[in-house]
């Protein structure tokens, strides 16, 4: 399959040459986490791309046999740190139906927010560290100060800025200072489309970053199926599947939003769909604070959880894709299988046949248009 | 017209660089965390050196990381003769603090605590039956706010 | 030769590599400055007033630091690596005039010099990056040799047009000839394909394909440490110092501020507007791709430089004084 690449194939038949083998990370600037990616290279050509995956291997998931359902929320925090509050929420989801506890109609509106809100501080890392990969060092510094802004309004309200362990089994752990809410709403309502605007100035224009980006290592809806790819790299070859729209969860029915698509299916579809998703999400955390409406937060739940014998798998529409918690009870405090279906992972699979033929700058642009968290992919 | 992202690049960049710079110059000026931070764990206690711990185990055993240790004192199970954090296992996720009955845990604000010595990282709120340094002081021994009534059974 | 003149082009070449240290120091602290203001950060604050100090710190770390020398490298190129990289760069400045006649050597070829003296820092760089033996370093001296070698032509076509129009390949002359007008608006694109090759030779970012470091690691001095990879950086202060020396005489009317009378104080805060320009690009800039880079030089700007000779040479038979 490589082979036939034109711009392999044709070295392969004229040339004698040794290809060299380049192990790229795991510790390398631009790897994202501890990403380990052997290339075959021939010059500048990759070959063949082999990624090697589980230096943060941590056993999370058989961590979370020994733990009690509350504590687990610790580890799931840890999994995606990039997006914390989805992936508690995804969680959070998977006991609610497997316990059956309702959840308060304020308390969906928060998580509704905090996913939307993580959203965007996910994809600002995303961006930032796509200009890093291109060898620009502005974008992650600009991307960083928004990011910073909407992290000290989780630190204030939720009391930590990366590692909030906020959700709970049938609510939030406590409600939001309406003081704060009105200026995390000045602030995304102005100064964040103002930043995203500034970043669109910066890069998105760019002719350069468009060279390297327009074209560049395309796939089709079929393969995407086929590789398993979820998310935002998903829809930027022209799918639809949201489980934001299609499987509605939380109050995303009742916003006024839409899902971002592409059709190009390459480099620059990817970019495109996630820049747009930041403003689609500003925007529907700003409908949650303006149309959240009064109440409890919190339902009464055993401290000590212990939900019925049986088994509940819950996808759940996190920054990088589908997130599956699979979740198995046997009646005890502790869950008795605990399983998490991770989209960067599914994601990062697709890289050996993005980037066969590729050249290594290539390579990096590839790589960031992906946007994994090696945390979640080696758990 | 190509070059035209060259040159909006350019201005990004000019305007910026002639604008305020956004550090928080940290060692010079301090940063004042929100209140609701998490950051070392803490206990409420009177000025006379009485905790308003009671010894329950609750937060001890809903520790996801074997942080707390407390030891009862053998004649009055409601009175913690010893209390102490291993704040290098602690991963901040405040599940003690929520859980307390008696609102007696609490977290300080106060970041500034690297150390060379792992040992030192291991401190104790009570030693003795008396609250140390690391407490907070309040007026009242009675707790804040009444008891939640959410409690449920513990971890056997 | 009396033992007089001797003792002053002594003193004179001594001087120079001063200057060079100095203009090394300087321009340290004030590219962290820029790219920080340009970050939104302040950039070095602690050592000195505003950081001043910084770039003495950092010689200070680098001299003190261990000279690690590969276990597999080629230990005589990996010495001599940095100084053809260094020396040459050096070279340069021998020739390139601060006032009228006011250079170490004002010969009349130094247009040439200058460019024959630019041809050898790929050389270095390549023996840099291959004498390390690592992979990285090798893949960044091959994309050094490709891109020094095809971004010389357009420059070198570009320095023609000069050439025709001044008359002379002395500096002193080129420079004088501009007295009223330059020739930045006399010949614009020659200006701008002039700039972007100059940034490419001395691998400044968007061109810095030989260390990419997000790609490359460190590219070719990966495997350098200590004072070796402080002469690396000392080669690439140089490079630019002189790139930027040649923009501002060929183009900006070196000491010439028309119609303020021409002093060297003009061509030195030039020099600095122009290196601080580069800074800027590098704060704002992704990195090229490397095969769009060649694409660029061999595809684009050398039929445009081929033009603008063909341009300036019409425009230099037409017109008198032109």
């Amino acid at each position: 399959m490589i082979e036939d690449h034109p711009r392999v194939g044709r070295l392969q038949k004229d040339a004698v040459t040794e290809s060299i083998v380049l192990n790229m990370g795991p510790q390398h600037p631009s790897m994202h986490g501890v990403f380990h990616m052997q290339l075959e290279l021939s010059g500048e050509t990759i070959l063949a791309a082999r990624p090697v995956i589980g230096y943060l291997h941590r056993g999370i998931e058989k961590l979370a046999e020994h733990r009690t359902y509350a504590q687990c929320m610790v580890l799931v925090d840890r999994l995606d740190y990039i997006s914390q509050y989805c992936n508690e929420w995804a969680y959070c989801r998977a006991i609610e139906r497997l316990a059956r506890i309702e959840v308060p109609e304020r308390a969906e509106w928060l998580r509704t927010m905090y996913a939307e809100l993580v959203r965007v501080t996910s994809h600002l890392m995303w961006f930032g560290s796509v200009g890093l990969d291109l060898g620009g060092w502005t974008p992650v510094i600009y991307a960083f100060i928004p990011r910073e802004r909407i992290f000290d309004f989780f630190e204030a309200t939720t009391g930590s800025r990366l590692m909030p362990n906020y959700l709970r089994f049938g609510g939030v752990k406590e409600d939001v200072d309406p003081a704060e809410m009105e200026a995390l709403h000045a602030y995304l309502a102005k100064d964040l489309i103002d930043a995203l605007d500034e970043f669109d100035g910066l890069v998105t224009g760019n002719e350069i970053f468009l060279s390297r980006q327009r074209g560049l290592a395309p796939m089709t809806v079929d393969q995407a199926h086929a590789w398993g790819v979820t998310g935002p790299m998903l829809r930027a070859c022209g799918s639809t599947r949201d489980l934001r729209i299609d499987t509605p969860y939380g109050v995303y029915d009742r916003l006024d939003w839409e899902s971002c698509t592409d059709t190009r299916g390459d480099a620059l579809a990817r970019y495109s769909v996630r820049m747009r998703e930041m403003r689609e999400s500003a925007k529907m955390a700003l409908q949650c604070i303006e149309r959240m409406p009064a109440g409890e937060v919190r339902t009464k739940v055993a401290r000590v959880l212990r939900p019925p014998e049986g088994e509940v798998y819950v996808r759940h529409e996190s920054t990088r894709g589908e997130l599956g918690f699979h979740i198995v009870s046997d009646g005890s405090p502790k869950p008795y299988r605990f399983r998490v279906r991770s989209p960067a992972f599914m994601n990062v699979s697709s890289l050996p046949h993005l980037c066969a033929g590729a050249k290594i700058s290539e390579f990096f642009a590839i790589f960031g248009g992906i946007d994994n968290v090696m945390a979640e992919i080696d758990r | 017209m190509f070059g035209q992202g060259l040159l909006k690049g350019l201005s990004v960049t000019g305007r910026r660089m002639l604008g305020k710079t956004e550090c928080d110059m940290y060692p010079y000026r301090k940063r004042v965390l929100p209140p609701k931070s998490r950051i070392f764990l803490s206990m409420r206690a009177t000025p006379d050196g009485k905790a308003l711990c009671n010894a329950c185990l609750t937060c001890q055993q809903g520790c996801p990381d074997n942080v707390i240790r407390i030891e009862q004192d053998p004649e009055d199970r409601k009175r913690a003769v010893s209390f102490r954090v291993n704040s290098g296992r602690c991963t901040f996720c405040g599940i003690c603090e929520e859980n307390c009955p008696r609102h007696a845990l609490t977290f300080t604000q106060d970041f500034e605590r690297a150390t060379f010595d792992k040992g030192t990282l291991t401190y104790a709120l009570i030693a003795d039956g008396t609250a140390t340094g690391a407490c907070v002081i309040v007026e009242r021994t009675e707790p804040e706010h009444p008891a939640s009534a959410e409690g449920g059974e513990d971890v056997g | 030769m009396n033992a007089r003149i001797f003792l002053t082009q002594l003193l004179g070449a001594l001087g120079l590599i001063v200057i060079l240290g100095f203009n090394v120091i300087i321009m340290d602290w004030w590219e962290r400055k820029l790219v920080g203001h340009i970050h939104r950060r302040p950039g070095p604050m602690h050592t000195g007033w505003h950081g001043i100090l910084q770039p003495f710190a950092d010689m200070l770390k680098m001299l003190s630091k261990e000279d690690i020398v590969p276990d597999r490298a080629d230990r005589l190129f990996f010495w001599l690596g940095p100084a053809v990289a260094v020396v040459p760069a050096f070279m340069a400045l021998a020739v390139l005039p601060l006032a009228p006649g006011f250079a170490l050597a004002d010969i009349g070829n130094g247009l040439f010099f200058v460019f024959a003296m630019q041809t050898i820092m790929p050389f270095g760089y390549t023996l840099i990056g291959w004498s390390g033996h690592n992979k990285w370093s090798l893949v960044g001296a091959l994309r050094s040799a490709a891109q020094l070698i095809s971004y010389e032509i357009p420059m070198l076509i570009v320095a023609l047009g000069i050439l025709l129009a001044a008359g002379s390949a002395r500096l002193t002359d080129i420079v004088n000839a501009q007295s009223t007008v330059w020739y930045a608006v006399k010949q614009p694109i020659g200006l701008l394909i002039f700039f972007i090759t100059a940034v490419a030779e001395m691998n400044r970012s968007p061109f810095d394909m030989p260390e990419a470091e997000s790609e490359l690691v460190a590219g070719i001095h990966t495997e350098y440490a200590g004072m070796k990879f402080g002469l690396v950086m000392m080669a690439e202060y140089t490079a630019m110092l002189v790139g930027s020396w040649m923009i501002v005489l060929l183009f900006l009317g070196g000491w010439h501020l028309w119609p303020l009378p021409p002093s060297p104080v003009w061509l030195v805060l030039k020099l600095y507007l122009v290196q601080s320009g580069i800074i800027w690009l590098r704060g704002t800039y992704l990195r090229l791709r490397v095969d769009t880079m060649m694409e660029m030089s061999w595809k684009y700007l050398i039929p445009a430089s081929l033009a603008n000779l063909m341009l300036v040479g019409v425009l230099a038979t037409t017109f008198k004084g032109f």
